[in-house]
């Protein structure tokens, strides 16, 4: 039953061969294998989720090896996927979500030209993601880190007519590059230490080096470079509002609900090394906490639908990061689980948005949509009141899950959570504000363009299945885990994290039975204010962003700008890079190495044109050569030789 | 003073040498060949020489055989030369020069 698991794995791999290599296949035919190859991989994923539900608690671990993959003196590294309930988890949201986004992609890429080549691309995506979670070694991992950054770029790039979109696919990649050399540099450091990758051993093993010492902390943050690369959290996060430039399915599978996500796995997953490395676990906390405000103010100053949603996916990534980063690793993958769902929802909602206004992007340009997209409207709305927090809805619960478990950990004694946790009360409050920013002007208010708005219609029904599937796993999603009571999705995730020995924070030390009154009414509190605060302003009218912009002109210029993060970037780094590029261009490249082939073939050139000489063409001087040959030869036998 | 074996290779060495100044320093092509003649001949003297001097046949009878390929060298060569010099009035082995590099 656990060897279902190469089902998961290789029937996206299969649609993608299909579709890439069918070139006389028509769309109908393309449209269907897509999905149907994700379809088949999550009914395999439920069938593994349900096998694993089977065995007892500490038994659910499941080490499938597909053959030894590399043999080197001791070193040994097995192609095998890993079953356990942390890669089950992931296989479900991407084979299942990923399922739920090519059903609307069929409506919403319907007549795009490389139509096929979408799909063969988003078939080739969830292939290499799923063999990221499923991999049961780093290198495998870092195999299906480098394809999903892969992919993230060919699909980011998929208009590649447009200069900006292929400007942005190239940004997207080479951040991840960055990414996947801290993730090398971690595997490098575990070779050295462990004389292997595999999970189990490192995980067994990384326990008894030094608590909080440099080798050990500096291993989890080049991880922790990785993730960060990533998932865009701070510092690297420039490209992912770039990404924007592809196709809206790609925006809501890749930098929304999977790829994105894989830095939270991975630190989730790598538990045990940031057990042993308490600075850097902090460090993964601060980054999420303050990436999550810096995230929100710059969502809330945005006038593009999908840059805002972007801001908000990493703001909700950056909750993530704090709650496996305050050692509660189950609640940074609860938010994981939820954010999937409604952030997936709010980007098919984008799509339909845009697809009703002939791909218009500046809300400033929108207006009273509700009349017109009815559907679209509720959808919508459930996943807003989902993202920002509302009780009942999915991502109270866990967003709950992770603000709680900080407060518990201030309260324990870590005074640092207390920055924390105020940061991300803060961040609950403005993420009400600009998500309804966002909602209101878009749906509220009058038409602030009608010709957009005449044109305006709901989706077709492959668009609408999809987003109401979501819609309800918004609202319904979070019952799983009801702060102060029961955490099913603790308990399922449990084995995973108390599987190896540990040091450092108690990874049951909070749970979700401590529960807080004063956390959840902070929250709460922050998170009515937001949402009146944009009730006040955008309601009913919809005030120019210039206007609002004049209220604090430093900040909003500081908030549009992303706070100039990319003119940093390029003063800082890309300049002097392509500086001493052109440096190294010209002096080695030119002047050394094309200088040395070049002399080569000058000397052979100028050597044979004096041996050409010989060649006068006179039979005389030949003769006269011949016989200097036979003197020779005869002179040398006179003289005695043998 | 009698005639001995060093008297007759002599004049062999010296009809050789003739023969390749000559093959060396003409510019006709037929007398290139009459020096080249000269030299296959002065060869069959030295063979004879010690044919008899050495009281054995093979010298002689290998002069059979030189004699024999110098007769088919010239046909084919006097052949090549009218050939090539067919259009010509003066005909000179320097004019050649295609060949060169």
């Amino acid at each position: 039953m656990q060897n279902l698991v190469w089902g998961i794995l290789l029937l996206p791999l299969a649609g993608f061969l299909i579709n890439s290599l069918g070139q006389r296949l028509r769309p109908r035919l393309v449209q269907w294998i897509g999905p149907a190859s994700v379809f088949l991989a999550f009914l395999c994923a439920v069938a593994d989720f349900a096998w694993l539900q089977g065995q007892t608690s500490v038994a659910r671990h499941a080490d499938v090896i597909g053959w030894r993959w590399a043999l080197a003196g001791t070193f040994h590294l097995d192609f095998g996927l890993l079953l356990d309930p942390l890669s089950s988890t992931m296989t479900l949201i991407i084979t299942g979500v990923g399922f739920l986004i090519l059903v609307y992609s069929v409506g919403y890429m319907h007549g795009e030209p490389g139509f096929r080549r979408f799909f063969a691309e988003m078939d080739l995506f969830i292939f290499t993601m799923l063999l990221l979670v499923l991999a049961d070694n780093y290198l495998w991992l870092l195999v299906g880190w480098a394809g999903v950054g892969l992919t993230s770029y060919l699909l980011i790039g998929y208009y590649f007519e447009r200069p900006s979109a292929v400007a942005a696919a190239r940004k997207a990649f080479v951040m991840n590059v960055i990414g996947d050399w801290g993730i090398m540099i971690a595997l490098f450091m575990m070779f050295i230490l462990f004389h292997t990758v595999s999970y189990s051993t490192v995980f067994s093993s990384v326990h008894t080096m030094p608590y909080a010492g440099v080798t050990v902390t500096v291993m989890a943050l080049m991880l922790l470079v990785g993730a960060v690369a990533k998932s865009a959290q701070l510092p690297l996060f420039t490209w992912l509002p770039d990404a924007m430039e592809g196709p809206t399915p790609v925006s809501a599978l890749i930098h929304a609900a999977t790829m994105v996500t894989a830095g939270v796995y991975l630190i989730a997953r790598s538990y045990p090394i940031y057990q042993q490395a308490p600075g850097a676990l902090h460090t993964v906390a601060f980054i999420g906490a303050i990436g999550a405000t810096l995230a929100a103010t710059m969502g809330l100053a945005n006038n593009d639908i999908k840059r805002v949603l972007a801001f908000s996916t990493m703001s909700q990534i950056a909750y993530m990061f704090v709650g496996v980063g305050v050692a509660v690793y189950s609640a940074g993958m609860f938010h994981l689980l939820e954010h999937a769902f409604f952030k997936a929802l709010l980007f098919m909602g984008a799509g339909a948005v845009m697809h009703a206004l002939s791909d218009e992007l500046n809300i400033q340009k929108m207006g009273g949509l509700r009349r017109k997209l009815t559907f679209t409207y509720w959808t919508f709305l459930a996943g807003v009141l989902a993202i920002i927090g509302t009780p009942g809805f999915s991502g109270f619960f866990s967003k709950e899950d992770v603000i709680g478990a900080a407060y518990a950990r201030a309260v324990q004694g870590d005074s640092w959570m207390w920055v924390v946790w105020a940061l991300v009360v803060i961040t609950a409050g403005l993420t009400a504000l600009y998500m309804f920013r966002l909602f209101f002007l878009v749906f509220h208010g009058e038409p602030r363009d009608q010709a957009l708005y005449d044109h305006a219609h709901d989706p077709g029904t492959a668009m609408k299945v999809p987003m109401a599937v979501l819609a309800v796993l918004s609202v319904i999603g979070g019952w799983i885990a009801i702060p102060g009571t029961y955490n099913l999705m603790e308990q399922w995730l449990s084995p995973v994290f108390h599987r190896y020995p540990v040091n450092g924070p108690r990874v049951d030390a909070v749970t979700a039975q401590t529960f807080s009154v004063v956390s959840l009414g902070a929250t709460l509190l922050a998170t009515l204010i937001g949402f009146l605060i944009a009730w006040q302003i955008y309601y009913r009218r919809s005030p120019a962003p210039e206007r609002m912009g004049a209220m604090a002109p430093a900040l909003y210029r500081l908030f549009l700008n992303r706070y100039y993060a990319d003119e940093i970037y390029d003063t800082l780094l890309v300049r002097p890079i392509k500086f001493f590029g052109n440096l190294v261009n010209r002096f080695v490249e030119q002047d050394t190495i094309d200088g040395t082939v070049d002399a080569v073939g000058f000397i052979t050139r100028w050597l044979s044109g004096r041996v050409r000489g010989v060649q006068t063409g006179y039979v005389r001087n030949y003769a006269l050569s011949i016989l200097f040959g036979a003197v020779v030869v005869v002179g040398f036998y006179i003289v005695g030789g043998r | 003073m009698t005639v001995g074996p060093q008297h007759f290779l002599i004049v062999s060495a010296i009809l050789f040498a003739l023969g390749t100044i000559g093959v060396l320093i003409r510019r006709d092509p037929l007398i290139i060949f009459m020096s080249i003649e000269l030299m296959l001949n002065s060869v069959n003297l030295t063979f004879v020489t010690f044919s008899r001097y050495l009281g054995s046949a093979d010298g002689q009878i290998f002069v059979f055989i030189i004699m024999t390929v110098a007769a088919a060298e010239v046909v084919v060569g006097l052949a090549l030369i009218v050939s090539i010099f067919q259009s010509r009035q003066q005909i000179d082995v320097d004019e050649l020069d295609e060949m060169r590099g």
